[in-house]
């Protein structure tokens, strides 16, 4: 106890170190121990995950997609800790053993402005940053960088097969998918039936083929090689076989690709294909 | 015990229910019969071929033109159109196959015009009545025979597609005194088999009823538009 200006008398709060010393201590310190040891935790995992199961990074999308995973992983880790080490808190600090007959109710909460109004300006915070990176990031599929002409390709899509026309090359069509490194590609995207997906795993594009819509999405193949296009909306009977390759070739090789299918090579391309 | 009792016999429904779908599901049709390839050959001139053989399909506008489609082993329906005498085909690895496809039915406009010609098969060419060809008339198209060339690690590429001209209505309803179709298009092409590998093929014109773009039907059951071709 102290004594305030009045005379009257004060309780006066324990040491810290007899307070963490207290049972109501030690489970504080318990809880921030999960908190911690979770972020960390889960923060290990945000980092290792992305890029131990996901495909391998083969355009400036895919890159995106996994810097996203990241960041999110990263902000989503403290958080999701501090649910886990509230609700550990919980279970553990209003435990009733079997002897113990429970309250008929809880003791009232008292309002604290300051854990209310830190907790909506962190929330919100939080939100609109990740709000705004994932609208940049997603603005970056429809958004082509200034420079290299794009190649635009149209992606038609019927069961169970994907053609690709290459308009601005001579209007050549293919039913595998050919690409040249380091430059912009716009996919312009239909269907003739059903509704399909278009799904380059390795490159992190995934759009919807509509019938009678053009959905347009691009991307920069950023890695020589062979990979993965698929459907991935159910389309019917043989929706698991429609599927074909993509193949990531230097720009010398692109032009002699399309030359061998009858097309011309846009040798309007500034930056583009000639220059591998 | 009244709650042991419940526990069990809800066990005992459910093993019974498990095993009656399995029962059902394990009596139901899988595969249509096999048609292996014909071997002609066990030499060839062609680089890389060590045989050759031949098959012959046909394509109908109704499927009660298919035997085993009448017979006690043909389930489902006998009127939708369909490849025939099966779509479940064996060819041999490192092979020349020539096939030959009797074309019966008629037909209309390809959605697209890119299957109107012919990928795949040597010289990238086929023959019509005679007539060698490497595309046909997008505007009457009966049907495709499509090889699906999908990515794997353990099997060859193979991606073939014909494009199927079709007959008039005309001659599409032509037949003899048995009922037998008299007035097919003759298509016949050639392509190479590489090592052993199992492939899905369908008919890429939509041609089953008109219930979702044509894809209903015949087009989206098993064994009418659709098969598998088997190298081995």
């Amino acid at each position: 106890m102290s004594v305030d200006t009045e005379g009257s008398e004060v309780p006066t709060r324990p040491p810290v170190r007899e307070r963490l010393a207290s049972p109501a201590g030690k489970l504080v310190v318990g809880v921030g121990v999960v908190v911690v040891v979770m972020s960390a935790l889960l923060l290990a995992f945000g980092i290792w995950w992305p890029n131990a199961s996901l495909p391998t990074t083969a355009s400036d999308t895919e890159d995106a997609v996994k810097s996203t995973i990241l960041v999110f992983s990263i902000a989503a880790a403290p958080v999701m800790a501090l649910v886990w080490g509230i609700g550990y808190y919980s279970l553990r600090h209003w435990r009733h053993g079997s002897g113990d007959e429970p309250p008929e109710d809880g003791p009232p909460l008292r309002g604290s402005n300051r854990i209310a109004v830190g907790w909506v300006v962190v929330s919100s915070v939080l939100t609109a940053f990740l709000l705004v990176w994932g609208l940049s990031e997603l603005t970056s599929t429809t958004t082509l960088a200034a420079g290299a002409k794009p190649l635009v390709v149209n992606v038609t899509g019927q069961q169970w097969l994907w053609t690709f026309s290459y308009p601005e090359d001579g209007g050549f069509s293919s039913p595998d998918l050919t690409l040249p490194k380091d430059r912009p590609v716009v996919f312009q995207v239909s269907s003739l039936d059903v509704i399909h997906s278009f799904w380059l795993p390795e490159m992190g594009i995934k759009v919807d083929a509509n019938p009678s819509v053009t959905t347009t999405v691009s991307t920069t193949p950023t890695l020589l090689g062979t990979f993965q296009v698929r459907c991935a909306e159910l389309c019917g009977l043989n929706h698991s076989y429609m599927e074909t390759t993509v193949k990531v070739l230097d720009g010398p090789a692109f032009d002699a690709w399309v030359t061998a299918h009858g097309g011309k090579p846009d040798v309007t391309a500034a930056g583009g294909t000639s220059n591998g | 015990m009244n709650t042991l009792v419940g526990a069990v016999g809800t066990v005992a429904v459910g093993a019974v229910v498990v095993g009656a779908a399995a029962l059902v599901l394990h009596s139901a049709p899988t595969e249509p019969p096999l048609l292996t390839a014909t071997v002609t050959a066990n030499s060839s001139s062609t680089p890389g071929v060590t045989s050759e053989a031949s098959l012959e399909l046909a394509t109908y506008g109704d499927s009660s033109q298919i035997t085993w489609r009448r017979t006690n082993g043909g389930q489902g329906p006998h009127d939708w159109v369909s490849y025939g005498p099966t779509t479940n085909l064996q060819v041999p690895s490192h092979s020349l196959v020539t096939v030959t496809i009797q074309q019966y039915d008629s037909g209309e406009p390809i959605p697209n015009t890119f299957l109107a010609t012919v990928q795949g098969t040597v010289g990238g060419t086929m023959t019509v009545d005679g007539k060698t060809v490497s595309q046909v008339d997008s505007e009457s198209i009966g049907h495709t025979f499509t090889v699906h060339n999908y990515p794997s690690s353990t099997q060859d590429p193979l991606y073939i597609n014909v494009p199927l001209p079709a007959v008039s209505d005309d001659e599409a309803e032509a037949a003899d005194a048995a009922g037998r179709l008299t007035k097919p298009h003759v298509i016949t092409f050639q392509f190479v088999t590489g090592s052993a590998g199992t492939y899905a093929w369908n008919c890429e014109f939509p041609c089953g009823d008109g219930t979702y773009a044509k894809f209903g039907d015949a087009m989206s059951s098993y064994g009418y538009m659709s098969g598998t071709l088997h190298v081995v």
